[in-house]
């Protein structure tokens, strides 16, 4: 069976669209709408009775995927918004002032609120600023420190009590009470979620891998949109129970595979089925990339940062904000690399630039040298845009790729 | 060759370090400099580096060529330094690329046998009006001094610090008239930039001594007749090249919000301990894009010095690869059509600084519209 057609992967589909499609009923029914950067603790609004939130971020990421990407971009690209900005950004700003048309889910209609955060980048709060100026929608900005190592306790007190404050706003906004309770809850489906996320890429340690990156690219999904929630923690649960069968059925993605590889930066959102395919056919298996494996970690780690039930759902939330890559600095980067790197026997890191997320990229040159020296194997660094697809030349990306197989290959050969 | 606007830099960081105290590369915009005046380290704002050559061989090792000319430029001569005269590096999270940044020159110096100190601190990104920001932001204030610390033999005191802050702010208060009287013309523009970038690299004491002796010079009116006054907005000055051509067009700038101009020397703060005072710098700064929470203050502060320096036109440079002024340019242009106000929109990257001729046609065409 393909892998697209599997019951996880049915499941997924199903789920995101019931997602938008509650998403859109509740809003219309006049739940108190949010628009949430990606980090944004969404296990918050479950304290909630009606409020519904959407994730610009991901809708993007799902219109590049589906190929409009593009398009979105160049109407933000017409209202003024330079063609160097973060393609998210764009496809999002196109999509907004263009009441939706051409989106994948009909758009994410109007806000009550925004809330973004800086730890990603702060190019994101100006992002969302952008529909509170044009909008007049209350812009809620959670400031997230970045991290050169551990967070510092301080900091993590800092954003509780910002968590705090977007609490009592929701509440002033949309005049709803907050249950904590109910957080708790919410936080036990994550944490059931994550533990299974956690088992499903752990199949990567197999040989043949059990999964690609692609695979964990798609099925991130549920994280942006569906965290809190029991779906998401039946979901994962689904997911890594399939991908266990599958390897002990000796079912692989990439059967022959010669070359395991790493990938650093965000998918290709645009080139997912392309890229997979073009590379098994040469026996390569990209398995896994930092920015899956974070979730529910502690910045510049992959292990999961356990929940307890009873403890405080906020200072978790808010010790686990860095954990995203972009908000850790160079020597937490080389540490989650280099764990990935041994961990699962990595033959080659492909490290994509990519100039629409500068934050992301901008460290990688210190990163390859790095893996390079440390653990004397080859890598590779191509261009990549995650979501605009003019943006990217797969002729040039795929001479590179070629070239680091090669390169791999005469490793071996001594 | 590191060149400041033309001048070369590296004697400025030699004679700086000739005075025995550390000297901080103090990435942009508006870093503490007064806490570092103040613990005897002499900061230089690393800012306003070209003008020479674009060969950015050690930045193009480790820097890729989407980031700004500022982060670029920086990053070359950190390594080309390679802490023979920095001694430390000192961030504050300005923006996306800064704080990406200090790790990799620190490693890039110690790759050339050099070592290098690093310092950063957390500005809050939100208002500083909540109790709770304005104490963690107090805690921050403090975490640095005490490391600071560690660099240096003089101790924090609210004393030393009140000294060097006075001097800072009589520095602005100078750089405020330089800025009027370069707006009323009686100072070439060319030599404002000039001053600003060079004070970058200098002890503040000359800074203000050469300011001074410009002001007694600033005279007569140089501003051609006929010619359109217009306000320059943006964060870096554009080359001296560009400068001309919009003199030859006909544009007179009568007014800025550079980063290392107006901005920076619009307001003076309120004298207090280093907490108090850098809480009311960065929440009360002349607006700023990359500081979030006066970004909003932009479109009307630039419009009232549009209106006190008899502005007809805004003249918007764009940092190529600056995400922070990208956002703000469609709603900035909207506004100033709004009021009536003509308003271009130019950018800038690292190949442009000195080939400004594909900008000419368009100034040229807008200095055309403006006459008639
Ligand atoms: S720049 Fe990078 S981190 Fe920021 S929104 Fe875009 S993709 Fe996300
Ligand atoms: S020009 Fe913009 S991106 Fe570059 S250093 Fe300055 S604020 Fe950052």
């Amino acid at each position: 069976m393909s892998r697209r057609k599997s019951p996880a992967f049915a499941n997924l589909t199903q789920i995101m669209r019931d997602g938008y499609m509650d998403f859109h009923t509740r809003a219309a029914n006049g739940a108190f709408v949010v628009w949430i950067a990606i980090i944004v603790p969404a296990e918050i609004f479950a304290g909630f009775d009606n409020v519904v939130y959407a994730v610009p971020e991901s809708h993007a990421a799902m219109s590049a995927g589906r190929g409009v990407g593009a398009l979105q971009c160049e109407k933000a690209e017409k209202l003024g918004y330079s063609m160097d900005l973060c393609s998210y950004a764009r496809i999002d700003i196109g999509t907004a002032f263009d009441n939706g048309k051409d989106s994948p889910t009909m758009g994410l209609g109007r806000p009550n609120l925004v809330v973004s955060d800086n730890n990603n980048c702060s190019l994101l709060v100006k992002w969302f600023d952008v529909y509170r100026r044009e909008w007049n929608v209350p812009h809620f900005i959670l400031d997230v420190p970045f991290c050169y190592g551990s967070q510092k306790p301080s900091d993590t007190l800092y954003i509780v009590e910002q968590f705090k404050g977007l609490i009592s706003e929701i509440e002033r906004l949309s005049g709803q009470d907050f249950d904590m309770e109910k957080v708790h809850q919410a936080m036990e489906y994550t944490q059931d979620g994550l533990a299974h996320w956690k088992r499903f890429l752990e199949f990567a340690k197999h040989r043949p891998s059990g999964i690609t990156v692609f695979d964990s690219f798609v099925q991130m999904a549920p994280f942006l949109t569906l965290r809190g929630t029991p779906q998401f923690a039946a979901h994962y649960k689904m997911l890594a129970d399939e991908t266990q069968k599958r390897v002990e059925d000796g079912d692989f993605p990439v059967p022959n595979e010669k070359f395991r590889l790493l990938w650093d930066n965000i998918a290709p959102w645009h080139q997912l089925r392309a890229m997979s395919k073009r590379l098994a056919e040469m026996g390569a298996n990209i398995v896994a990339a930092p920015y899956t494996s974070c979730f529910g970690s502690l910045e510049g780690g992959h292990e999961l940062y356990p929940y307890k039930k009873g403890d405080d759902p906020l200072f978790y939330l808010a010790r686990t904000q860095n954990n995203t890559v972009c908000p850790y600095g160079l020597t937490l980067r080389e540490k989650a690399l280099g764990r990935a790197i041994e961990k699962l026997g990595i033959d080659g890191v492909v490290f994509a630039s990519n100039r629409s997320c500068k934050v992301f990229s901008l460290m990688q040159l210190d990163e390859k040298m790095a893996v390079e020296k440390k653990y004397d194997i080859p890598c590779v660094m191509i261009d990549v845009d995650h979501a605009d697809s003019r943006k990217y030349s797969e002729s040039a990306a795929f001479l590179r790729l070629e070239a680091l197989l090669e390169n791999i290959e005469a490793a071996r050969n001594g | 060759m590191h060149t400041l606007w033309g001048g070369d830099i590296v004697p400025a960081l030699k004679k700086l370090k000739d005075r025995g105290r550390p000297v901080a590369g103090c990435f942009p915009l508006y870093p503490p400099q007064e806490l570092l005046h103040s613990m005897g380290i002499s900061p230089v704002v690393l800012w306003g580096l070209g003008g020479g050559s674009n060969k950015l061989v050690l930045a193009d090792e480790r820097v890729q060529n989407f980031v700004c000319a500022v982060g670029r430029r920086l990053s070359q001569l950190v390594l080309w330094d390679a802490g023979k005269s920095l001694d430390a590096l000192f961030a504050y999270n300005a923006c996306d690329t800064l704080r990406n940044l200090p790790e990799v020159l620190e490693a890039g110096v110690a790759e050339q046998g050099g070592s290098i100190s690093r310092f950063f601190l957390h500005v809050p990104a939100i208002s500083m009006q909540r109790p709770e920001t304005k104490s963690y932001f107090t805690r921050n204030i403090k975490q640095c001094i005490s490391e600071l610390e560690a660099l240096v033999t003089i101790p924090y005191s609210t004393e030393s610090f009140l000294q060097s802050a006075s001097i800072y702010n009589e520095w602005r208060a100078i750089g405020r008239e330089l800025d009027i009287a370069s707006g009323k013309g009686n100072l070439p523009f060319e030599q404002l930039v000039r001053f600003a970038l060079e004070a970058a690299f200098l002890p503040v004491e000359e800074s203000l001594a050469a300011g001074k002796a410009l002001l007694g010079d600033a005279d007569g009116n140089l501003a051609p007749k006929n010619a359109v006054p217009v306000i320059l907005s943006g964060i870096m000055p554009p080359p001296p090249a560009f400068l001309k051509v919009m003199e030859e067009a006909g544009l007179f700038v009568c007014g800025n919000d550079l980063a290392p101009l107006w901005r920076t020397w619009a307001r003076s703060p309120k004298l207090a301990d280093a907490a108090e005072f850098y809480a009311d710098f960065y929440s009360n700064h002349f607006p700023c894009s990359t500081l979030l929470p006066t970004a909003d203050r932009r479109p009307a502060a630039l419009l009232e010095l549009a209106r006190q320096r008899g502005a007809k036109a805004i003249v918007f440079i764009g940092e190529k690869f600056c995400e922070y002024e990208y956002f703000e340019f469609p709603y900035l242009e909207k506004f100033f059509k709004n009021q009536g106000i003509a308003a271009l929109l130019l950018e800038f990257g690292l190949d442009d600084l000195s080939n400004v001729a594909q900008h000419a046609t368009r100034i040229e065409a807008f200095a055309e519209t403006l006459a008639q």
